[in-house]
């Protein structure tokens, strides 16, 4: 269905960002705040009125479109800006305005110190509008604009606070690393449109691609995803963005920005369940990345790495869940883990914010009793995320995990062995018992972030006393909190849905015809009852590890388990000093590089010897001749005499007339 | 015959009469003159771009008039789609070069302004001309002015940059000047430099095709300027005033372009198919090299002044791929690489002005002193590393994807290798905007730095204006160059010539150096 | 008893010639370089009147027997006398403001 109006879904924000970024300076606070926030709603408004229609309509893949102008054409390429709805872009649409809206409201109370404010919400405003476009664009190439827009906004925003250098560096990092990760986007694109001639969605499903051909461009394509959802080995950025105001972290770097590597394989998945091998190998990263990152995170200290290690760590989840072919399962967490990690994230944001700026956990501790809503919330979320209880994100991790054990999408896949292939049906399971153990580690570390935290006694600073924020700040914690329990009927397996009559609410449901289906066929149908029990088991053994040491009788036994195996706990506490090796290894090497390349080649290879070279070439040939020349007219009476003697030997040998 | 376009073209010829006139001593009065004329040239040219049909083909506002019959060269003018943007370009660039010298040069401000004008009337002509010998005579009247606004108003190294400048690229145009001529003796019975009628009529031999397809192609990569040939550019551009620099690489790096899709390329179609893959080549390590170059430089000029290698490296990558995508990119791409990197230079100059130093190092955390300077830096920078929005990512895109496709033989891998480029031309710009704008204030001085004035703004604003229409609305600039680029694809791809007409015989040719001086010994 | 011919005046003139000319090149007086010019001049004088001693077969004579070469002699002896006296014009020119005759001290015209 076509409609004139879905533009106004990213370009409000963008005006909001406009009028933020051009006039914040000078117009009062509150018509800021008014702008953005404001503009970020209605837009919420709008997509809500296409959700609808695109919800009601019985076919799954309804569609709300827009073609709002042709960008560019040449030769065979004409790229649309053209704007789709359908049930994902719209849930999508949904969560970033609606959890960006709360943001924006946390914000103003967070910001309000800062002289910078006006251009705080310009940025955010402009993210928003970027992460819609590439959200709703029915193109490549308009996701690409979306894509690279979002991730103008998170350098930005990550240098938000650019006198601090190290600040700046951050910001600059995150933009070079998504842009290696783009790199491999583009030529995803490039290839896809020298198979297909199509860079849009439409055009791309109805293409006939060979295997080869379909792995290389989703392949390809995934290399973006890594980049942007800071997968191994393009995560280092993530941590590092810590360093911008903290509702940047919460919306870009948890609930949004970062969720498009794996909005875009599931939009996609018409064309990557066309490469199974590539599938295959999104899963093995998704969990490598979740394990990898949950150990990191059991040993840091900041209360925002933690959060950003959690982050990296869940998004390997969500992965995961792709990389089976549970699209809807990937794509519910991605919606879940909106909810919980921003709250979580926000609350880190409240804690810093009532301490003055503390953000290490061993200067924090009791603050339960300073900040009780703050830490209510909190707690929500954390038991949302580790699945303690069953809230929202027990049952989008478990899904995940059930799916990832049941799933038949490697079940034809075979690797080639000289005694024969082997198949790779037992990938499935060993990615489900990776999972699980990163979900103990995800309890641990998540209880060990709430109890250092917020448990125990005040261990800062007595200068410091901690306060509560303000309600603008808590309202909208305590709406992520409510949005994180209530998110539980998302995940609701069918039968228990089909009894309390919430069906329709389901993720599974809801998104049911909308994915393709995997190549391999369907999952196969286990007892959903032992996986829940099996993760209930592991959410409650990490949290107990984590009260055990870190509790409030806890005592020190952390420390000492810790001096057990110190090498172990100092490569764990320095990320497993993978900066240290990129740097090593590829920065260092690259500058050195150019200077090289700048000294020998250019200065010394192709300045000096050549061109100067030629000009010293010339000058010294002009130099001998210049002897010739010298003013003595007894040498040119004999040269004279010389060349005539030439001449007349040479007319006497040919013969004179 | 419309006259507009020889309007276009000597306007600024005329001004420079005018400026001529006044008397020396009242800066301001030449500069005023200067502005106006370049406003008013400006303006005509916009008459230009509402009357171009891009759906005709062949050349339009063409003037003609009879110079020298006998030899056969005659003022003939006209412009296609490619012709018109880069017009519309220079006399776009004009004013704001005029605005850029208000304030920074203040000394034989009358011959400062003579010289930008004359160097405007000579690039609309090299663009405008259809004559062979009209184009070398434009040609060549770029490089005397150009070559005095650097080795009058640079910096310290500036006559030593004016003269590499002017030898290196007259090198080239010698070479050029004797395929021309032999052109001419090529041109069937009655002798012509007219491109029109050379592109009809020329029946080459391969072998000849190419030395004279090398002999062009010398003089434009020179001009490009193509990797091994580039090391003029950076001595020329950390030399040169900021006027000088934003129209070097504005519009006369262009001209090198220009020559090989107008002149190199379609002249000889079989040298052309045959040596692409080098340029290609070249080009993509012109991408890689060049961005290395910038990562390695410590001075501000010299840094952009590698970005353009850069950048025009993806210009002859989208040419020599010979696709439609490609090409139409790689011409967009010299209209976007002339915006931006003017507007860089243009900021150099700016802070140039303010701390009399482009060493990188002297600058820093200038964001908290001047915010508005800062901002329109990180607009430029942008649209530098050509991101999407901006007119930069418009260019790179089709090249790309263009080069990916094409029938070019390692396509694949010249494109890759060309995004590599994508993602080095963010490191260098990001941390050249780090080094200057970011970070805390390094020097004291600093703090004391007025912010972009109205002057700066009236010069700034219609370079992002431009930066974001391009970007977002690309398709004007596109529909005016897809015939022209359809023409050129087909004339250079086209193995088999069409049915060649019956070949006479050749009268014997009269020799003009006679092999014996003196009459063989039997005639005696 | 030795026969005089054609071939002892031409060698002789052509070993005058050489001297003359290895006078010019090689001598830094410059007037020492106009006896030489003289010596050359005479040398030539010399070829022309053994070319019209001994003249070749097939010349037709003047009125009164073969006398072209004598009649070119004379052209050349008041050609000569004309050139040295601009040539000592010069030479003593040049003195009054250089206070040398020595050639080599002459060479302002030079890059």
């Amino acid at each position: 269905m076509d409609v004139g109006w879905l533009h106004y879904i990213p370009l409000l924000p963008l005006l909001g960002a406009a009028f933020c970024g051009l006039a914040g300076k000078w117009v009062p606070k509150a018509w800021v705040y008014a702008a953005a926030l404001v503009t970020v709603l209605l837009s919420f408004l709008v997509g809500l009125v296409a959700f609808e229609m695109v919800s009601s309509s019985p076919a799954p893949t309804a569609q709300v479109r827009e073609l709002v102008f042709n960008w560019m054409a040449a030769g065979k390429l004409s790229v649309d800006l053209g704007l789709a709805v359908d049930r994902l872009s719209g849930a999508m649409v949904l969560v970033v305005t609606g959890v960006g809206f709360l943001i924006h409201v946390y914000s103003v109370g967070y910001m309000d110190e800062d002289p910078g404010y006006w251009r705080f919400f310009a940025y955010l405003n402009l993210f928003v509008a970027a992460m819609l476009l590439l959200v709703l664009a029915d193109n490549l190439v308009a996701m690409f604009v979306g894509w690279e827009g979002v991730g103008l906004c998170s350098y930005l925003l990550i240098g938000f606070w650019f006198d601090d250098e190290a600040k700046a560096t951050a910001g600059r990092k995150a933009f070079i690393v998504n842009r290696i990760g783009d790199f491999g986007f583009l030529l995803g694109i490039f290839a896809l449109f020298a198979f297909t001639g199509h860079v849009d969605y439409t055009g791309l499903r109805g293409a006939n691609l060979s295997l080869a051909q379909a792995s290389i461009a989703c392949a390809l394509l995934f290399v973006g995803a890594i980049g942007k959802s800071a997968q191994l080995p393009l995560y280092v950025w993530l941590p590092d963005a810590m360093a911008g105001p903290t509702p940047v972290s919460a919306l870009i770097h948890a609930a949004t920005m970062v969720t498009a590597g794996v909005y875009m394989v599931a939009r996609l998945s018409f064309l990557y369940i066309q490469a199974p091998g590539v599938l295959c190998a999104i899963a093995l990263v998704g969990a490598l990345t979740a394990a990898w990152a949950a150990l990191i995170a059991t040993s840091q200290t900041d209360i925002k790495k933690v959060l950003a290690y959690s982050t990296v760590s869940q998004l390997g989840f969500m992965f995961m869940g792709v990389g089976v072919g549970a699209f809807f399962a990937g794509t519910m967490h991605l919606v879940t883990h909106a909810f919980f990690k921003a709250c979580l994230f926000l609350g880190a944001g409240a804690v810093i914010h009532g301490l003055h700026g503390e953000q290490e956990m061993t200067k924090m501790g009791g603050l339960r009793r300073h900040m009780p809503r703050t830490a209510l919330t909190f707690l929500v979320a954390t038991v949302a995320i580790t699945g303690l209880i069953p809230l929202s994100g027990f049952f989008s991790k478990d899904e995940i995990l059930a799916q990832a054990l049941h799933t038949n999408a490697f079940s034809f896949l075979r690797l080639p062995r000289e005694d024969g292939p082997i198949g790779l049906t037992w990938l499935g399971p060993a990615i489900y018992l990776l999972g699980t153990a990163t979900a103990l580690l995800t309890s641990f570390y998540m209880w060990r972030c709430y109890l250092l935290t917020f448990e125990g006694s005040y261990r800062g600073p007595s200068a410091v006393t901690p306060h509560e924020s303000p309600p603008i700040m808590t309202a909208p914690l305590q709406i992520l909190a409510a949005l994180s329990v209530v998110g539980l009927v998302l995940g609701l397996p069918e039968g228990f849905a089909h009894k309390l009559h919430l069906e329709g609410f389901t993720w599974e449901h809801f998104t049911k015809g909308f994915f393709a289906v995997a190549r391999g066929g369907p999952p196969g149908q286990g007892n959903l009852l032992v996986t829940y029990l099996v993760a209930l088991a592991v959410a409650w053994a990490g949290a107990f590890v984590a009260w055990r040491l870190y509790g409030p009788e806890a005592a020190g036994r952390a420390e000492r388990l810790a001096a057990q195996w110190p090498r172990l706990r100092a490569a764990l506490v320095n990320k497993f000093y993978v900066d240290e090796l990129y740097d090593r290894a590829i920065v260092r090497p690259l500058w050195a590089l150019a200077r090289g390349a700048f000294t020998v080649v250019d200065k010394t290879l192709i300045d000096n010897v050549l061109v100067n070279g030629s000009a010293q070439l010339v000058a010294g040939i002009g130099s001998l001749a210049r002897r010739f020349q010298n003013g003595d007219v007894q040498r040119y009476a004999a040269l004279t005499a010389v060349g005539l003697l030439v001449l007349v030997w040479a007319l006497l040998k040919r013969g004179a007339p | 015959m419309s006259h507009l376009l020889t309007l276009v073209i000597f306007l600024p010829m005329a001004g420079a009469l005018v400026v001529a006139l006044l008397p020396r001593g009242e800066g301001g009065q030449h500069k005023a003159v200067a502005l106006l004329t370049s406003l008013a040239t400006f303006a005509l040219s916009i008459a230009l771009w509402t009357g171009f049909q891009p759906s005709r083909t062949g050349y339009q506002f063409e003037a003609r008039a009879e110079w020298a019959k006998g030899l056969g060269f005659s003022y003939h003018v006209g412009i296609d789609g490619v012709a018109l943007l880069l017009v519309l370009l220079t006399t776009f660039l004009g004013p704001i070069v005029v605005l850029s010298t208000w304030t920074s040069i203040t000394e034989r401000v009358k011959e400062l302004c003579l010289a930008l004008l004359v160097l405007e009337t000579a690039m609309i002509g090299s663009f405008a001309a259809l004559d062979l010998v009209l184009f070398f005579a434009f040609w060549e009247a770029m490089l005397i002015p150009m070559a005095l606004l650097v080795g009058v108003w640079g910096s310290e190294r500036r006559i030593y940059a004016a003269v590499k400048f002017f030898l290196f690229t007259f090198v080239g145009s010698v070479l050029m000047l004797l395929a021309i001529f032999y052109l001419w003796s090529k041109s069937g019975p009655e002798r012509t430099f007219d491109y029109v009628v050379l592109l009809e009529r020329l029946r080459l031999e391969p072998g000849e095709q190419k030395w004279l397809f090398l002999a062009f192609a010398l003089a434009f990569a020179i001009k490009v300027p193509l990797f091994p040939l580039h090391t003029w550019l950076p001595d020329a551009h950390t030399e040169a005033p900021a006027a000088g620099s934003i129209l070097l690489a504005g519009v006369l790096l262009k001209m090198g372009t220009f020559g090989f899709i107008r002149y190199a390329m379609p002249l000889f179609p079989q040298a052309a198919l045959e040596w692409t893959p080098a340029v290609a080549w070249l080009g993509v390590i012109g991408i890689i090299y060049g961005s290395l170059m910038c990562m390695a430089q410590t001075d501000l000029k010299r840094l952009i002044a590698y970005s353009s290698v850069a950048h025009l490296g993806f210009v002859m990558l989208g040419l020599s791929a010979l696709t439609a995508e490609a090409v139409s990119g790689a011409v967009l791409q010299m209209v976007n690489h002339g915006i931006s990197t003017g507007a860089l230079f243009l900021m150099v100059g700016v802070l140039y002005e303010r701390t009399h130093s482009r060493d990188i190092a002297s600058y820093g955390g200038l964001a908290r002193v001047t915010p508005a300077l800062a901002a329109v830096f990180l607009v430029v920078t942008l649209s530098s590393i050509g991101l999407p929005g901006t007119n930069g990512f418009v260019g790179e895109f089709l090249i790309l994807i263009g080069t990916f496709r094409a029938p070019l033989g390692n396509g694949t891998l010249l494109a890759v290798l060309g995004s590599v480029g994508v993602v080095l031309g963010a490191v260098y710009m990001l941390k050249l905007y780090q080094s200057a704008m970011l970070g805390p204030v390094r020097h004291e001085a600093l703090r004391s730095l007025p912010d972009l004035s109205l002057r700066e703004w009236a010069a700034f604003a219609p370079l992002i204006v431009a930066i974001v229409v391009i970007g977002v609305r690309p398709g004007p600039l596109l529909a005016a160059v897809k015939l022209p680029v359809d023409e050129f694809i087909t004339r250079v791809t086209a193995r088999a010539p069409a049915a060649e007409p019956p070949r006479l015989p050749r009268p014997p040719r009269a020799p003009f150096f006679p092999r014996n001086v003196l009459p063989p010994r039997e005639q005696r | 008893m030795l026969q005089v011919g054609p071939q002892h005046y031409l060698i002789l003139a052509a070993l005058l010639f050489v001297l003359g000319a290895i006078g010019v090149v090689v001598r830094r007086n410059a007037l020492v370089v106009l006896m030489s010019i003289e010596l050359m001049l005479n040398a030539v004088n010399l070829t022309f009147l053994a070319f019209s001693r001994f003249p070749l077969a097939a010349q037709a004579p003047m009125a009164g027997g073969f006398l072209q070469g004598h009649a070119a002699v004379f052209f050349v002896i008041a050609v000569a006398a004309a050139e040295a006296a601009v040539g000592l014009a010069i030479v003593i020119a040049v003195f009054r403001s250089r206070a040398s005759v020595n050639v080599d001290e002459f060479d302002t015209l030079k890059l």
